[in-house]
Parts: structure tokens; sequence; C-alpha cells
């Protein structure tokens, strides 16, 4: 395999064996995992915790999915994702000494709740573009624009900040805020703040 | 691994901050390797990082998909350019049926194409663009509002594209991906391996392993792309346009040896030109029809003063 094919991704001193693992990884996670993230945040919404920590919840229910798709693929998914979110809660409980007897049986509700099948990518992938431009409704003004004006119209920094009447920096500054409301709405927010439209 | 390792490199908001960084800096016209180098550093400090960095990356992909909610209509400052190229659109027409080529308007489903040994064809799309079809090349064109598409299933093809930045045109050989920027190319397939010429303008080359960096090329690149790399070299531009002699039907040999010219007419003829022993290396410079194999034996033969035998269907080239 030619030298660029290592380079990869994941992690530093692949083997090219473990790059093709890793760059896989990375259309699994991208395929299965990520429209599962609408339940799983409703789920971790609904254990009371901040903002902040529900961040910090998913990105380590994400690593460990990962970790353990490195190993094997999860089949299916969703109840692998739910039970490993129900997992850390209750771990975290326990390390934080605040066993909540309601918070545990609380969670088992959810459990069942969330397992059963939810808006699934099917239905979704079918009104890709009408979510798309409902989600960019939703985009704070600047941002919606700099994305627009980059994916849509297919402008260069040059030509958006020229058009815009802001520095290229701005354009970035707006264009980072733009992706990440963009991946917020598309893969964590639709289903619950949105009905059809 | 426990929870307090995964979060030692920063806040889940910290590193989805970092990583919409990286991807905004992805998408500057002036990333380079450097950058790409840094960027995988990055990733490799935790797999959270990679995680983050995928989950930006796929909503930013996802985007992409907004160029087809564009409107048919073309922004005021783009009416003059369309207007030039309508113009060159027609004066393409005309030369195609003044020619003997075949005319097309193209429908919005895919279309299927096929030259045979020796063939050639001139295809003229509905927006302008021209494709010229070398010999034994099949492609296939689907275009529609969002974007224009080409397939090179086999064979190799003259693109002279009408750039419009709301409809990227892509043409797809092997699993690389060339993107026009503006542009005239021509690209062979040869298998897995294809190799992109460009003429005029410029164009943006992909490989299939989306960890290959893409390359833009400029006039007098040529570019060898396989589904992991991508190599440039440099031509000069005569030497290109040599190339393009089988446009008119000719090619074009400099100091080329008679083995490099035999293969090149293998392209075109079910008649074979095989050149044995030390003959393969002596050069040989001119213009050639490219159909007519016998031909080009003849003149080596009174310029070279090598052996020409008729050997069933092949022509053997000898000292």
């Amino acid at each position: 395999m030619s030298e660029t094919t290592e380079i990869h991704s994941g992690q530093a001193g692949l083997t090219a064996g473990e790059g093709a693992i890793a760059r896989n990884l990375e259309h699994w996670f991208v395929d299965e995992v990520l429209p599962l993230e609408a339940s799983l945040m409703q789920f971790l919404r609904r254990s009371g915790r901040s903002a902040a920590e529900i961040l910090d919840l998913r990105q380590e229910i994400y690593l460990r999915i990962c970790q353990s798709a490195r190993q094997q693929i999860p089949h299916p998914v969703k109840p692998f994702m739910l039970s490993i979110a129900r997992n850390l809660l209750i771990d975290q409980m326990r390390r934080d000494h605040v066993i909540l007897i309601d918070a545990v049986t609380e969670l088992d509700a959810l459990n069942l709740a969330t397992d059963q099948p939810g808006p699934d990518r099917v239905a979704i992938a079918r009104d890709e573009l009408r979510k798309l431009r409902v989600v960019l409704e939703d985009l704070p003004p600047r941002a919606r624009e700099v994305v627009m004006l980059r994916r849509l119209d297919g402008l260069s920094r040059r030509e958006i900040a020229a058009r815009m009447g802001i520095a290229e920096k701005t354009v970035s500054e707006h264009l980072t805020v733009g992706v990440r409301a963009l991946a917020n709405l598309l893969y964590s927010e639709f289903e619950i703040a949105r009905g059809p439209k | 691994m426990n929870a307090q390792e995964q979060i030692g490199f920063g806040s889940a908001e910290d590193i989805e901050k970092q990583a919409a960084l990286w991807i905004d800096r992805q998408d500057r016209p002036d990333w380079n390797a450097e950058d790409q180098s840094q960027l995988e550093a990055w990733l490799s400090q935790s797999l959270s990082h990679s995680i983050a960095f995928w989950r930006l990356n796929a909503a930013w992909r996802r985007a992409e998909r907004l160029a087809a909610l564009r409107p048919d209509t073309n922004p005021p400052e783009k009416k003059k350019f369309g207007l030039v190229w309508a113009r060159t659109a027609a004066v393409l027409t005309l030369v195609v049926l003044l020619g003997a080529g075949a005319f097309y308007v193209l429908q919005p489903q895919q279309k299927i194409y096929s030259t045979p040994l020796g063939g050639r064809q001139t295809l003229t799309l509905a927006d302008g663009s021209s494709v010229d079809m070398n010999t034994d090349t099949t492609l296939r064109i689907s275009t529609n509002a969002a974007e224009r598409k080409v397939w090179l299933d086999k064979g190799e093809a003259f693109f002279r594209i009408k750039h419009d930045s709301s409809r990227p045109f892509t043409i797809i050989a092997a699993s690389q991906r060339i993107t026009d920027l503006g542009t005239a190319f021509f690209v062979r397939r040869e298998d897995a391996r294809i190799r992109i010429s460009l003429v005029e303008g410029s164009a943006r080359v992909e490989a299939a392993d989306a960890n290959t960096r893409p390359v833009v090329l400029k006039p007098g690149d040529v570019a060898m792309a396989t589904p992991h790399s991508i190599a440039i070299s440099r031509a000069s531009l005569v030497a290109l346009n040599n190339e393009l002699g089988w446009r008119r039907g000719v090619l074009v040999f400099y100091d080329t040896p008679l083995a490099e010219a035999a293969l090149q007419f293998d392209r075109y003829s079910a008649q074979k030109i095989v050149v044995v022993g030390t003959a393969a290396a002596i050069k040989i410079g001119g213009t050639f029809p490219s159909d007519d194999p016998v031909a080009f034996a003849a003149i080596a033969k009174r310029i070279l003063h090598v052996q020409v035998n008729a050997l069933g269907k092949q022509i053997v080239i000898s000292r």
C-alpha cells in the first residue's frame, strides 16, 4: 500500500491494516452511530444533567462504542449504545455516592421507552434536503449566511468576506460556529425540535 | 480505559471547538501537507479527537448537498461569463455539426456512450461543455440541476468544461474524482490508474482514499492517480497538444521509442504492431494517422531502415 494510506486519521504509528480498520471505524460511526444521536441525546437530557455534562457523557459513550467496535462491531447498535449510556450514568451516580433509587428506576423506564424504533435513518435520508433546509433556518444568522455562501453558492472565502463586508478571519469564525450548529441540528436536535413541516 | 483518562484532553465542548477549527482550516484554499500532518497529529492524540472530527466533518459534507437547493438563475455578476460561454457553445456546436461528430442534447438521466476500437466521437452537452471521446472508450453522463457527473469506465477523453460553481462537473474514473474548476483537460484510464493532463484552467483530483490529500492541477500538470495516491509530473504544453493529436485522428511522436509508439497504435486498431529485439529502443518522430499502423510501419521502414514483416494480423518490426 502506498504511503498516503498509512498516514491516516486515527492513531500515530498505525500499520496499514490498522489504518483500514480506523477508516472503517469512521464510516461505521458516521453511518450507524451518528443517526442515533437524537435518541441518545433524548435519553441523556432526561438524566437531569447539565448541558456540559451531557456533552462529556456523549463523548465518553462514543469513545466506548468506538473502542469496542474496534474489537467487534456491535449489532444492533442502538440497544448496545443505550446500555453503555445507562451503565455510564449508573457508574457516575455510584462514584458521586448519590445513588438515587428514583434515578435508576427512571433509567430503566427510559431504556424501554427509547428502545422502540425511533424515526430512523431511512426516513431521514428520504428527505435529506428538506431537513437541510429546515436546519439551515435554525443556524445563527451570520453563520447561516456563511454556510450558505460557501456550500450553496460555492463562493470562496475571499468572495464571502467581500460580499458580507467582513474579514476572512471573521468568515472562519462564523464557519466554525456554523459547522458545530449544523452537526447539532442534524444529529442531536432535529427529531425533537421539529415536527414534520 | 476509565472515564477520567479520556476527558484528560479537555471537555467535550473544548474538543468539539478544536475539531471545528480543523474543519475550517481544511476548507481553506491554502491547506497544505504540513497542515495535514498537524491534523493527523491532533487526531492521533485521542480517539475522542477523531470522533469529534468525524462527526463535524460528516455534517459539513452533508451540507454539500445544499447546492441542490440553489435556484437555477445565476447571480447577476455571473451573467457576463455565461454569455461568453453561450457563444463558445454555439461555435462548438457549429463545428461539431459541420464535422463528422455527433451532437447531443443530454437528458437528465444517465446515458452511456461508447466508441469502438479506432473510433472517435464528440459530445456536446446542453451547458456548452464538450467531451471528445477517443478510441475504445466508454463513459456515462448524468446531469441535473445540482451537478454534472461523468463516469469514465474505460479509455480516454478530452473535456472542455463550462465552469459553473453551482453545478460542479465531476469526472469519476476508477474511484478517483476530478472536479473541474474551469478547465480543459484529458483523462486516460488504465484499469484502476488514471492519468489526467491539464491543458487549461484548473481541476481538482481526489483519490478514493479520503486520506490522500486532493491536488489542484495547473496547466501542464500531469497527474497519475491510483485509489491511494496521486503523483504529479510536468509536461510542456506542446507535448500535451501533441498527445491530443488523437482529436485530429493522428498520433504525434517526438523521440518516441518504437516499442512505445507500437503500444499507442494498439489502442486504435486490431492490427497490432510488434517490435522485437533492439528495434524496440529506436526512436521515431512525426505525425501519423492513428488508424493506419501499416502506413506507420512503412514510414519506419523507409526512414529507420528496420525490417517490416506481416505475420497474420500482426506487423512485426525488427532490425
